[in-house]
């Protein structure tokens, strides 16, 4: 299952059928980010598609020699935009796609609208999701409404299962299973022999990961710079020459980082410096003069790639020497090695004691103060010699401002022990204390990336089929006898690179199973104790009833 | 891959709709107080009028968007180039075809129609690929003559069609390449093997049998003096031809967009767009202030010049 192939067949029976000569694409805001995550504009250009509008743009001109290919979500404002548009259209011929479920009295607006009869077609396309990676997806959401159409773009008509202690994801999965009835007949896929599973998980279920520090490049890379639809802002880098002040990091046309998106940081110098050196010996030396004619032949036949190779190289010599500057300048390796222990050990004397240590470092940024705050909160909340309020006295002294010092309460309560359904910390059953034990004894192999996001256990027993039904019911009287084959995860709140990271691995390791991870964003610290809290009280209240064709 | 296809419903609406438009706009007509006279006439010829026009609108701007516009001159500009394009392509192939052909022959035969055949058809595709490269930066300069959104879309189709032309002249270039690399190691086989004889002098057994075959050898040379020549003159026009096409390929590389970077996302560039809109919209806006100002200015300079000459006027009297 790839969720970008899907996107991109969208988008190219999209513009194919509508044959040919010059076209251009309409398209909104959101819509704009899904096409340009998946197709660059160059392979675009090749298909007859020469301009790129916004359909809320005003002041467009009219130009009757192009066919308009409209890619909208079907939202109030977009279908008051297309009005106005087909009133007085602008281009010769119009195709209309949504990019999810309209209703009638829309069309019926839209049909009433074009008195030119310019609309040649009206589809319903279901691309709705941002394809950041081909197994990972997000909906690049900040607000309540959750629509996903996924399922429809991967054709799969699934079993539900969601999780238990959290309401949000029981009344998901209902609205789901709600919609796939009633439109039961765009649902009419082929049945396989296992049918795939959609898991609902909730991200108050596992707050952890989204505050720990990541060590994989395009998990890091998110974490300190941000990585927003594949695009990297690099204005505020001190140095930053002007073509790289924002630079694209795409697994699709860049080779190098495809090769090295779930690699360590360490695995990812060593491939720096052998693709420096690989560039250096292709560089033309300089006291090569280029007299016989082989000689320039070879040098202008090498050149395409030369050049794009040179472009490669640079950004990504940029992008990890800022990284190094931000690790070293915040002395990250030692704030996630304390972080990794909270999150994964269980002695609370000397947690506590790095803890303090590093606080009263005067070099700790306020983000990770905060952060590590969060994370021995979260750990231990219940202890009986629990030093919250001591490290708050801490944090004030070392004048962290009033709203952060807040979320270390807001946390707690969002991803605390009254909320969390799965054993995030403390296992209680034999058999995890004796994995514990055992882990405990081997050491680890390495002290930065020793978590393992609970998706993985929760992914891990799924796959066995040793799920347990009480924590994670069926929705609907049937369930899979079976193993499952082709598993649809969903988390509201937000996943992260990591957990894509675990997903990634699992469907390396092992071959007969695939596994899609979504979210409704993708998180990083800086968004994750903002966001969460807002869009978990958000989500609570107003979830959409038009949902999930995922 | 699921979809939906609306098209129907939508097509009964718009009917629906359009018939509902012009019920109405034949109502409207009857009931018009000034149509006194025959009304069932004039209902039939409002029935035409409607059938002809798609329904009463109000609204002169829709009604000028009715009448469709010419599109630019350029438009024909980049069907000629594609269609050269097309060309181009088809005729590499049968370039690619000869040269193999040309290849498994045998080469003591004097088979210089096949040799012409390539010759030609090489100097006509490196004829093609000027002609669209100067067809492609004549486009360019129309930039002058269009609006600023027109300008984007040509931008947009100019880089396309470099694009398309840089990985063409690669590929032919390749093929070149290659052809001149067989014939040069078929030539240095040939030339070694023929020219071995003459400098092997020394052993006298070997002598022997040189001279044995020396003039068979010279008649065997005269023969192949005349087949190298040929050879590296044909090797001198391929390369004659890879240098032509590299002037192209630095005129078309600076054209075309790099891939990779953030130039090339189309996020990016519908945002510069959004910004430039903004940014004219902002220009306009300056400049009407500025013509407002330049309005009030004068008024307060007439005022101003009013008021000294009735000052003049006043004194003059005064004094008077």
């Amino acid at each position: 299952m790839n969720v970008t192939l899907a996107v991109k067949q969208y988008i190219s029976k999209m513009i194919e059928s509508s044959g040919p000569g010059m076209k251009v694409l309409l398209m909104d805001k959101e819509t704009t980010s899904i096409v340009s995550v998946v197709y660059t504009q160059s392979e675009i250009l090749q298909k007859e598609v020469y301009l790129f509008e916004r359909i809320d743009s005003q002041n467009r001109d009219n130009m009757k020699h192009l066919k308009a290919i409209c890619f909208l979500r079907p939202t109030k404002e977009n279908v008051e935009h297309l009005i106005q548009e087909l009133r007085r259209p602008k281009y010769s011929v119009y195709f209309i796609y949504f990019s999810n479920v309209i209703s009638k009295s829309e069309i019926k607006a839209l049909a009433e609208a074009d008195e030119q009869e310019v609309v040649a077609e009206v589809q319903e396309f279901y691309g709705d999701f941002i394809a950041v990676n081909p197994h990972l997806f997000s909906l690049n959401l900040q607000g309540a409404h959750c629509e996903f159409f996924l399922l429809l773009a991967l054709k799969k008509c699934p079993m539900i299962r969601y999780q238990l202690s959290s309401d949000m994801s029981k009344r998901l999965a209902e609205s789901v299973k709600q919609i796939i009835t009633k439109e039961y007949e765009l649902f009419d896929f082929r049945k396989t022999e296992v049918p795939p599973l959609l898991l609902i998980l909730d991200r108050s279920d596992d707050a952890i990961t989204p505050l720990l520090n990541q060590w994989t490049y395009q998990a890091m890379v998110h974490e300190l710079l941000g990585l927003n639809n594949n695009r990297i802002d690099l204005s505020r880098v001190p140095g930053i020459s002007k073509d790289l002040r924002e630079v694209v990091l795409s697994a699709e046309n860049d080779e190098f980082y495809a090769n090295n998106l779930y690699l360590n940081f360490g695995e990812i110098g060593t491939n720096i410096k052998n693709l420096m050196e690989d560039f250096q010996k292709k560089k033309p030396k300089d006291k090569q003069k280029l007299e016989s004619i082989s000689d320039m032949k070879a040098f202008v036949d090498n050149y395409p790639q030369f050049k794009k190779m040179s472009g490669t190289v640079s950004k990504h010599v940029t992008v990890v020497g800022e990284l190094s500057r931000l690790v070293s300048e915040r002395q990250l390796m030692e704030v996630s090695e304390v972080e990794q222990e909270l999150a994964c050990q269980n002695d609370h004397s000397s947690a506590q004691q790095n803890v303090r240590r590093l606080l009263q470092n005067p070099r700790l940024s306020e983000t990770d103060a905060v952060r590590l705050v969060m994370l021995y909160a979260l750990r231990y909340e219940k202890h009986s010699s629990s030093i919250l309020p001591s490290l708050m006295e801490e944090l004030s002294r070392k004048g962290v401002s009033e709203r952060h010092r807040k979320m270390v309460q807001s946390v707690v309560e969002y991803g605390g022990k009254r909320v969390r359904g799965s054993e995030l910390i403390a296992p209680t059953d034999a058999v995890a204390i004796t994995k514990q034990f055992f882990k405990g004894l081997k050491g680890v192999e390495n002290v930065y990336t020793q978590h393992q996001p609970l998706l993985h256990d929760t992914l891990d027993q799924l796959i066995k089929g040793r799920l347990k039904d009480s924590q994670f019911p069926y929705l609907g009287p049937s369930s899979l006898r079976d193993r499952p084959q082709d598993i649809i995860v969903f988390i509201i709140g937000g996943a992260t690179y990591e957990e894509a990271l675990t997903v990634y691995n699992l469907n390396r390791t092992m071959p007969g199973v695939r596994i899609v991870l979504g979210g409704t964003a993708i998180h990083n610290t800086k968004r994750s104790p903002l966001c969460l809290i807002q869009e978990g009280s958000r989500l609570q209240s107003d979830i959409s009833p038009r949902m999930a064709f995922m | 891959m699921a979809t939906r296809r609306l098209t129907d419903a939508f097509l009964l609406m718009r009917n629906n709709a359009i018939q509902n438009r012009q019920i109405l706009a034949e109502q409207v007509s009857t009931l018009d107080p000034r149509r006194t006279l025959n009304t069932r006439s004039n209902a039939a010829l409002a029935d035409d009028r409607m059938a002809l026009v798609s329904g009463i609108s109000l609204d002169p701007e829709a009604a000028i968007g009715v009448t469709k516009r010419l599109p630019p001159k350029w438009v024909e500009g980049v069907d000629e180039i594609q269609y050269e394009i097309t060309r181009i392509r088809q005729k590499m192939k049968e370039l690619a075809s000869l040269h193999d052909k040309h290849m498994n022959r045998p080469t003591l035969d004097d088979s210089s129609e096949e040799e012409h055949a390539i010759e030609i058809t090489t100097q006509e595709i490196t004829q093609m690929f000027h002609r669209c490269q100067r067809a492609v930066t004549g486009l360019q300069t129309q930039s002058r003559h269009c609006t600023e959104q027109e300008n984007r879309l040509l931008t947009n189709v100019v880089s396309s069609l470099a694009q398309s032309l840089q990985e063409l002249s690669i590929n032919f270039r390749h093929t070149q390449s290659s052809y001149l690399k067989r014939m040069k190691n078929r030539e240095e086989r040939s030339k070694h093997f023929f020219d071995s004889g003459p400098l092997v002098e020394e052993d006298e057994d070997i002598a022997l049998y040189d001279r044995g075959f020396t003039d068979h050898q010279l008649v065997l040379v005269q023969q192949n003096t005349v087949v190298v020549e040929e050879r590296e003159r044909e090797i001198r026009q391929i390369v004659q031809s890879i240098s032509d096409l590299n002037e192209i390929f630095r005129d078309l590389a600076g054209m075309v967009v790099e891939q990779g970077t953030v130039l090339d996302r189309i996020d990016f560039n519908v945002e510069q767009a959004c910004v430039k809109t903004d940014e004219g919209l902002q220009q306009l806006q300056k400049a009407e202030q500025y013509q407002k100002k330049n309005r009030k200015m004068l008024v307060i300079l007439i005022l101003f010049v009013i008021v000294v000459v009735l000052i003049l006027v006043l004194f003059g009297t005064k004094f008077r």
